[in-house]
């Protein structure tokens, strides 16, 4: 059955694999498997009734055993679907329970820090105002990570949403950039854009949006030299708009950029530079910007910097 | 006469830490860990706001929102709808349902969500 393991593998297994599915419960390998031995009877049992026997009795038994394999696998295909079905089911489910049972201890959690650094009970110490930051910075890479699997999870059900209307992308920047001003500073990169104040509206998705530009000026300032410059342009080019986000940082490996934007996918010079990172961010806006009927390409160079191009088309 | 809030959540430690900020902030807070006491409560105290989570034991919020909005007493009392469900189905039901606005908690810093309820009251 060597050849018809191949075939599995490669046309079939791929679907059943994601789903934990073996091979023989596999619904389109079994389907394949089904029509070869439907052929394989039709063709049998003619050249058995033909050339070597005449006997009708024979002929019916083969048809009559024929139907009953075919039956038997007919029921392992049906239960196949089914546990596929299973698994989808599963998924929306955790999907739903995950969004509230592991944010809400994290909300507790973020809240009750908050209140404590705030001051309004008793003020904090320097000391202790820098533990309370930890458990801070801990709390939001945790509500991140669950955010950024839980849209994960979203974009491989195909299940997306993007509510599209025109969005102001000097504002999306203006805004990423406050947010990541800390950050930034904190690495010692400047933060710069180029973005003319007659730029049309992208059609797009305002929180979406804002995630792409959030993920990779992250990685960007994440993967810096500890100095530098992230450049930000965007300008109209036909129907779209086309931005670009440079750095100086450490650079894609040539060997490991065709793997940069899989799933959980961390280059090694990335991980030796900062050992923090889920593998997701490029994952999720390619997803985006492709959702947003739009392109996303890059270059790099290892140790100069890389820059990340995407465009979206114009809202109308 | 300080501002009356109402808080409907099944999770204690968040009543906790949500009422401590609000009553800095000068307001009264009181609260009802589930879907039907939080109902009954309101129709008694009568708050100037209400604060419901969706996912609560006995009635879930969404159920209270609708009798909210069905009895005169009380369907002109703004609604904060505050969970950590996020889908755009729940976002679409709350709000059509009557809710003023809807608050994913875990995307909120204590701050920002007290912000928000003082625009309502």
């Amino acid at each position: 059955m060597n050849g018809g393991e191949i075939i599995g593998k490669y046309l079939f297994f791929r679907e059943c694999k994601e789903y934990n599915i073996s091979l023989w419960q596999c619904p389109s390998f079994l389907f394949f498997v089904l029509g070869l031995l439907n052929i394989a009877a039709m063709l049998s049992t003619y050249m058995i009734s033909t050339r070597f026997t005449e006997e009708p009795q024979i002929t019916a038994l083969l048809t009559i055993l024929v139907s009953l394999i075919i039956f038997i696998i007919g029921s392992v295909i049906v239960q196949g679907f089914d546990k596929l079905l299973q698994a989808n089911k599963m998924k929306t489910e955790f999907i739903r329970i995950a969004s509230h049972q592991l944010r809400t201890p994290l909300s507790s959690l973020r809240w009750a820090n908050d209140l404590l650094m705030q001051g309004g009970i008793v003020k904090p110490t320097h000391e202790q105002t820098e533990y309370l930051a930890i458990i801070k910075d801990s709390n939001q890479r945790m509500l991140k990570l669950i955010n950024d699997l839980l849209d994960v999870t979203k974009i491989e059900m195909g299940n997306l949403p993007l509510e599209l209307k025109p969005v102001d992308i000097k504002k999306v920047v203006q805004d990423v950039f406050a947010d990541l001003g800390i950050m930034a500073r904190a690495k010692n990169v400047t933060l710069n854009s180029n973005i003319p104040d007659n730029l049309p509206p992208a059609l797009s998705d305002q929180e979406k949006c804002k995630m792409i530009f959030s993920n990779l000026l992250d990685n960007s300032i994440k993967y810096s030299k500890g100095k530098g410059t992230i450049n930000v342009f965007a300008q109209q080019t036909g129907d779209f708009i086309q931005v670009s986000v440079s750095d100086q940082g450490v650079g894609i490996p040539r060997a490991q950029q065709k793997n940069i934007f899989q799933k959980f996918f961390r280059s090694d010079n990335a991980m030796k530079h900062e050992t923090v990172g889920t593998g997701l961010g490029l994952f999720i806006v390619k997803a985006i910007v492709e959702a947003n009927k739009g392109q996303i390409w890059f270059e790099s160079e290892e140790n100069q910097g890389t820059t990340f191009y995407f465009k979206i088309p114009i809202a109308k | 006469m300080a501002k009356l809030i109402l808080f409907i959540e099944d999770e204690p430690t968040l009543q906790k830490t949500l009422g401590r900020a609000l009553e800095q902030e000068g307001y009264e807070v009181q609260s009802a860990l589930d879907g039907q006491s939080g109902l009954a409560l309101v129709k008694r105290i009568k708050p100037n706001l209400i604060l419901l989570d969706l996912i609560l034991p006995k009635m879930d919020g969404f159920t209270v929102l609708k009798e909210l909005k069905k009895d005169d007493g009380t369907k002109e009392i703004p609604v904060i709808v505050l969970t950590n469900l996020e889908s755009p189905q729940d976002i679409e039901k709350a709000l059509s349902g009557g809710a003023t606005n809807y608050l994913v908690k875990a995307n909120y810093e204590l701050n920002d969500v007290v912000k928000k309820i003082k625009e309502l009251a």
